[in-house]
């Protein structure tokens, strides 16, 4: 099977040369912009959705904000900086598929969630769920800042104090 | 005397923050982030009912386990532990593994089964004949939707299911000759 015959989304090896690896942050930010515009300009309550070459039609508009907030919120495991809405990996195309089968079931986001979870772990979700294990990883930014404020404080009043006496 | 050793502690604080941090940072540089351990390990094997790739080679040494020729479940493999590897013909790594698990064939009863990943069966065979096959039988998961449920996420990757159908280990990448010896630990 050639590489280059495949004009779709190509699935990903486990290799050492990643040729087929996006520089996936600039592309975003570019992109990723001109699109949320588009998105905002563009009825928010849409029935359809159209990604590049595939497109899903929703029987309401609740289903289809549903699905594009889950798709958001749900990392690209091949490229793990994208959303499963802006990644072009073949994974996140099925993983696309199997959202938007539940989705059009009726099934709730956070049953949705989980049923990611249990096969790919937390690490598929933009947001880690706060629980015992990432109590450090949430809170630990404000405890950090907290510390330095308290820092900082110790010694610009040490010098205040000294330049007064 | 005591100002002095508040201040030597003081200042010795970002060192010492400083050198943890240089720590995790170079532990960090051998660690490929873009692994991600397994969300199943401990749990029961996903069920699977695929379609079986025909190849020649296959039927002949797979009549122990092969009921009908067509379809193929991993609840057939009740009781017995096996390697389940993810593999496919267009994928690099998968040539550079085959020779290890044609080492652990040799070396060990267990069996491996294959799956093939979002291939075609002419290919998958092609591929087979040029590297060998070292696989019991193999099924093809053409849309990848099995794979989901082991939480695969690309080629190739290897899950160690005990007699229990429990998974008991995952590895992802190529596998390597240190890999095998991790794996007679667990047996």
């Amino acid at each position: 099977m050639n590489w280059q015959t495949l004009n779709k989304a190509v699935p990903q090896c486990h290799c050492e040369k990643r040729v087929f690896e996006r520089r996936s942050n600039l592309l975003k930010s570019k992109f990723y912009l001109a699109s949320l515009t588009l998105f905002l300009a563009l009825s928010i309550s849409t029935t359809v959705l159209a990604i590049p070459q595939e497109i899903y039609h929703f029987d309401n508009p609740q289903q289809s904000q549903q699905f594009q907030s889950l798709l958001s919120q749900l990392r690209c495991l091949v490229c793990q900086n994208q959303d499963l809405k802006d990644s072009q990996a073949a994974l996140a195309e099925d993983l696309r598929q199997e959202v938007y089968h539940q989705v059009k079931l009726g099934y709730p986001t956070p049953q949705i969630k989980t049923y990611l979870t249990q096969r790919y772990g937390n690490f598929i979700l933009f947001n880690p769920p706060f629980l015992p294990q990432t109590y450090l990883l949430w809170l630990g930014p404000w405890f950090l800042l907290v510390f330095s404020i308290m820092l900082l404080s110790y010694i610009v009043f040490r010098h205040q104090r000294a330049q007064s006496l | 005397m005591q100002r002095n050793n508040l201040r030597f502690g003081i200042f010795s604080l970002p060192l010492i923050v400083f050198l943890l941090l240089g720590i995790v940072l170079w532990r960090g540089l051998y660690h490929d982030h873009r692994l991600i351990p397994s969300a199943l390990l401990g749990q029961a094997a996903p069920i699977f009912n695929l379609p079986v790739l025909g190849v020649e080679e296959v039927r002949g040494k797979s009549e122990d386990l092969l009921e009908s020729a067509l379809r193929f479940s991993n609840q057939q493999l009740k009781g017995k532990a096996y390697l389940l590897n993810i593999w496919a013909s267009w994928c690099e790594a998968c040539t550079q593994e085959q020779a290890i698990l044609l080492e652990i064939k040799r070396r060990y009863p267990i069996p491996i089964i294959g799956l093939n990943y979002k291939d075609e069966p002419e290919s998958a065979r092609e591929f087979l004949k040029q590297w060998g096959n070292p696989y019991k039988l193999i099924v093809m998961d053409q849309a990848g939707k099995a794979a989901i449920d082991w939480g695969v996420y690309g080629t190739p990757e290897t899950f160690l299911v005990d007699q229990n159908g429990q998974i008991r280990y995952k590895y992802v990448g190529a596998l390597t000759w240190k890999v095998i010896d991790e794996l007679a630990n667990i047996k």
